[in-house]
């Protein structure tokens, strides 16, 4: 995001930070009270799971860690940084959470099928985030930071997550192959160790083709961003006893409007489920991946003060821009759902407990993006 | 007073109109603020018209080590279980 560089006074520069750390702490203050508040009102888990939602966000707002932006800047400016550093925070949480899950059954991993759906989902969802600048970590940090067009993009997200799920059963239907774990096939080191040799190789070979190390990230910063994910993607599953997710949140916030405006899903495949109705019913708070989202929002908010980041400019401003983001929002959250996930669900949580899928998933994803990219320079959307 | 006019020095130094640097300046602080309260309205209703919960019947803090209790929807959930 380009950032007009404007001469300050002095006197305002140097209150400029003292504003903002003020400003951070009143907002850190807020979301003690909220914890305290989750956990009188729901309980300890989700109250825990709300913190570890804060060091997400705080993590990804702080390092100005980019699922969406590392991808872009290798493809345009081939700097592996974004991608290295996603190896790592996936790599690590992989060496602690694939042994947790093999010997711990109270534990589930995000296997899901290995489908055309798959397939299909993971490609329009890896172009479209090129166009909304944002999957689902960055469209949700985004939105809470007063960003217009993540602001434009979340509606969207919500109402194709929630219509996704709803046709799931129809796009399974075209073809697909059970979960498959490669711990079962594998073993837990055979697992491990394919998994750490596939990411070394990737990333020499992105490492070998780099043409620029420092565009976007300076110093060490994303890597050390990189291991706190890794530590709270393993909290996740610890507390919650499932890895980190996003998108069925969101589906599950437009179900509970959809029902609340009177639409009926009982017989529906997906939300019909006695789970999924349950979780409709219930209130939001005491779903684990809304408690996580909720916490995302509130710690990319103050650590995106605290860095003088909140108030990021605008960036659509002709028609067909804010036509691009409605359209890529809906496409976000219909093709994440048919995918089993977006970039947190299916590539970090999916590859991180072993599941075939999310091999698949940044495979497609990736062939997407290289589309999205192009796009996205098309509609001027910027860098 | 004084704040007016370096706002206005600050808009002519970026090459833009006052009116639209200012604009561009508190248009996200307008929309976040429409957003946190929007959603905390949202969390309120659904809080008060959802089926009640009983703060005491919550399972332990970590899943780890405990009986697995019911299934929490994940993205990558398959469609049968």
């Amino acid at each position: 995001m380009a950032v007009t560089s404007v001469p300050i006074p002095a006197a305002a520069a140097a209150a400029a930070p003292r504003s903002r750390y003020r400003s951070a702490v009143q907002l850190a203050t807020l979301a003690v009270v909220a914890w305290l508040a989750i956990t009188w009102l729901v309980g300890l888990r989700q109250g825990l799971l709300f913190l570890v939602g804060i060091g997400y966000g705080a993590v990804l707002a702080g390092v100005s860690f980019g699922f969406t932006t590392g991808w872009r800047i290798w493809i345009r400016d081939r700097d592996p940084t974004g991608f290295l550093a996603q190896f790592l925070a996936i790599g690590l949480a992989m060496l602690v959470s694939i042994p947790l899950i093999a010997t711990h059954p109270e534990l589930s991993g995000a296997v899901a099928p290995v489908s055309i759906s798959v397939v299909i989902g993971a490609f329009v969802f890896g172009l479209a985030m090129q166009i909304a600048d944002g999957c689902g970590s960055g469209t949700l940090y985004k939105a809470g930071l007063g960003n217009g067009f993540a602001l434009t993009v979340l509606p969207g997200f919500v109402v194709g997550s929630f219509v996704g799920a709803l046709h799931l059963d129809r796009w399974l239907a075209l073809g697909a192959l059970p979960p498959i774990a490669l711990t079962d096939h594998l073993g837990v080191a055979g697992t491990l160790i394919a998994q750490s040799a596939v990411f070394a190789v990737l990333a020499l070979w992105l490492w070998r083709r780099r043409r620029a190390t420092q565009t976007r990230w300076k110093g060490r910063a994303v890597y050390a961003g990189a291991v706190l994910l890794a530590v709270f993607a393993v909290l996740n599953l610890v507390i919650a006893g499932q890895p980190w997710g996003i998108v069925y949140g969101l589906g599950l916030w437009g179900a509970k409007i959809a029902t609340a405006l009177g639409m009926d899903l009982t017989t529906n495949a997906f939300w019909g489920r006695a789970a999924q109705q349950a979780q409709i019913h219930a209130p939001v708070l005491t779903d684990v991946t809304s408690i996580t989202n909720f916490g995302l929002l509130a710690g990319a908010m103050i650590a995106a003060t605290a860095r003088g980041t909140a108030c990021p400019p605008p960036e659509a401003q002709r028609a067909s821009q804010w036509i691009a983001a409605i359209v890529a929002g809906l496409a976000l959250g219909y093709s994440s759902r048919l995918a089993f996930g977006c970039n947190v669900g299916a590539y970090f949580s999916g590859i991180s407990t072993g599941s075939v899928h999310g091999w698949i998933w940044f495979a497609a994803a990736f062939a997407g993006s290289l589309l999205g990219v192009r796009l996205r320079a098309r509609l001027r959307l910027g860098a | 007073m004084s704040a007016a006019p370096s706002r206005l020095k600050q808009a002519r130094a970026a090459g833009r109109s006052p009116e639209a640097r200012i604009r561009a300046r508190w248009r996200p602080l307008v929309f976040a603020a429409i957003f946190w309260a929007l959603a905390t309205l949202l969390l309120t209703l659904d809080w008060r018209h959802a089926t009640p919960h009983n703060r005491f019947d919550e399972p332990l803090p970590w899943q780890l080590g405990h009986e697995k209790d019911g299934e929490a929807g994940h993205c990558a959930a398959p469609l049968t279980r």
